[in-house]
């Protein structure tokens, strides 16, 4: 690990961040876009309110969505051993959106059973692609990852599929689609406040844990000959990365892409160890999560919904990382 | 050496991944301090299943392993690791770690679940690297090193958690002529600095060529055990490999043919 990466990971890309937060209070269309100017904060009324109650929740809620994913994808790659995997390919995604639908559908989406019917699913999810990637009868480990991932996301979605067409199409099928599309509007305090207590404490875990994740990214026998306990340890990062996703999907439904793409601009930024990569995945997560969702909150007057623009330029960015091949190394 | 008390010691030891089909049949074995053992033996005949038995990575069906006389399944994984170490066959690695920052996971047996490595498990991971050779190459990603440098790696990270015990497979099945020199001097190294080396190997010129006792073995069973001169014979080759094989020393060398 090199001084420039350590640097990055523990200071720059967090004042980034910060500074982002800052600068994205006063991006919006209010009093017109693209920005409100300083001043409005101490003059306005609406102003400070709208800043406050609306885009500050909003903000919070990006940047811990953001940090959940990329963290969250950065812990998955590692363990699975496998760089094409995100949360969304191990059907933990669909699995909350399935789960979270359930709760809107027949629990009128009481706001304690929403979380915690979309964190079984997404754990069940995961659980369930595992399985059946581990009986999967021919490919490598990470061929039968994929596939068994499709498969598993392919039942939820045809689940959630059910639960549309059985939905009330006035009141419960917007609140359903909103999870297919994922976004932020609506946010609140409330929201923010159901995160915090689980994103928190999971990106605590797993930033603390972060070099340990490189041992378990080893063969599991080797990983035994390190004195690791690599099924608890392994177990134990699991549960934060989806316990986090979850939780962020089901205040934000499905975001695409930042679980994947994230972790490996972190990568090429800051190396392959996890030490300055993990932090860096956290920081550069929540970065695009926050500007994404600026773009998709002011750019029309409508919203752009957040999970297509992060799908559009997710799968952009990874084009463009897949073309450019390996970085060669120089000694 | 002769006299010396073995620090590893099986006794009995049955195993099989299967409850009806046995891969190991009752061995029982003695390896001694110091030396370098080679656990020879045709493809599938249990080599790599032995040396997992050996880490304890495997648990046998029946039977005891002592590491200096005290029974391995009363190691703590802590006092384990820093004991015996492993050099698989070949490691898939899917991410650019540089070397330093590979073999710096051998120090993985110092340190808690959540510390990290300082400068003192650099500087250790730092002569580990030196002591295969690859002192030049420590920034360099170890996915883009060739297959002998990489066996090294593998050798520098386990040496890197100070092991008594370096328990190697098949460390040169798949390196060219050099390369397999390269990790026989190296490991001859090691034996010379005390460390005690077993690995597994399908080649008799090989295990000629580098070990002191050798450990024949033929679907799941010791065919003989012993120091090179008395094992390394036609006869008991011959039966191993299930065809006629003879050994010979050639003014010092051994020359083995089938």
């Amino acid at each position: 690990m090199n001084r420039r990466a350590l640097l990055s990971s523990s200071l720059f890309l967090p004042a980034l961040l910060l500074l982002l937060v800052g600068v994205s209070l006063f991006i919006g269309r209010y009093p017109q876009p693209p920005w409100m100017p300083v001043r409005l904060l101490w003059e306005d009324d609406l102003a400070r309110e709208l800043a406050w109650q609306l885009r500050l929740p909003r903000i919070c809620a990006a940047v811990l969505l953001g940090m959940a994913l990329g963290a969250g994808g950065a812990v998955l790659q590692m363990l699975f051993r496998n760089p094409l995997v995100e949360p969304g390919f191990l059907g933990v995604s669909q699995g909350a959106a399935f789960g979270a639908a359930l709760s809107i559908l027949f629990f009128k989406g009481a706001i304690v059973l929403l979380p915690l019917s979309a964190g079984v699913f997404a754990l069940g999810g995961l659980a369930l692609s595992y399985t059946l990637a581990r009986h999967l009868k021919f490919g490598g480990w990470v061929m039968r990852l994929v596939l068994a991932g499709i498969v598993v996301s392919a039942l939820f979605s045809s689940g959630l599929g059910l639960l549309k067409s059985m939905a009330d199409p006035r009141r419960e099928l917007p609140e359903l689609t909103f999870w297919l599309l994922g976004g932020l509007w609506g946010v609140s305090w409330p929201d923010v406040q159901r995160m915090v207590p689980i994103v928190i404490p999971a990106l605590i875990v797993i930033t603390l844990m972060r070099w340990r994740i490189s041992i378990l990214a080893l063969d599991e026998a080797t990983a035994f000959s390190l004195g690791v306990a690599a099924g608890r340890e392994r177990a134990l990062l699991v549960v934060a990365a989806v316990a986090a996703t979850a939780t962020v999907v089901s205040v934000a439904g499905i975001v695409g892409w930042i679980g994947l793409l994230v972790p490996h601009i972190a990568r090429r930024l800051l190396g392959a160890d996890a030490r300055p990569s993990l932090p860096g995945s956290m920081w550069l997560g929540g970065i695009f999560a926050l500007g994404c969702d600026n773009v998709a909150r002011s750019l029309t007057a409508g919203e752009i919904p957040l999970g297509i623009l992060t799908s559009l330029i997710g799968a952009l960015g990874f084009a463009i990382i897949l073309l450019r091949g390996t970085k060669v190394t120089r000694e | 050496m002769k006299n010396a008390s073995p620090i590893l010691r099986l006794e009995r030891i049955a195993f099989g991944y299967a409850e009806d089909v046995p891969v190991l049949r009752e061995i029982s074995l003695a390896i001694n301090p110091g030396a370098l053992t080679a656990i020879l033996g045709p493809n599938g005949g249990g080599k790599t299943t032995l040396l997992h038995l050996l880490l304890g990575w495997l648990k046998p069906r029946s039977g005891a392993l002592f590491i200096n006389d005290r029974p391995l399944d009363t190691f703590t994984n802590r006092e384990r690791s820093r004991l015996l170490g492993l050099v698989p066959q070949s490691e898939f690695i899917p991410f650019e770690f540089t070397l330093l920052e590979y073999v710096l996971l051998g120090r993985a047996p110092y340190l808690g679940a959540l510390e990290m490595p300082g400068h003192r498990d650099v500087d250790e991971a730092r002569r580990s690297i030196e002591r295969v050779g690859l002192g030049s190459l420590s920034r360099r990603p170890v996915t883009h090193m060739s297959g002998g440098e990489r066996q090294l790696a593998l050798i520098a990270r386990a040496l890197a958690q100070h092991p008594a015990i370096l328990l190697l497979d098949e460390p040169t099945s798949h390196l060219d002529l050099a390369n397999r020199r390269r990790v026989r001097d190296v490991l001859r190294q090691l034996v010379a600095d005390g460390i005690t080396v077993v690995c597994t190997t399908h080649d008799p010129a090989l295990a000629a060529d580098m070990a002191e006792a050798i450990i024949l073995m033929r679907a799941g069973e010791i065919v003989a055990a012993g120091p090179i001169e008395t094992t390394l014979t036609s006869e008991k080759l011959s039966v191993t490999y299930g065809l006629p094989v003879t050994a010979r020393r050639v003014e010092g060398e051994w020359l083995i043919t089938s």
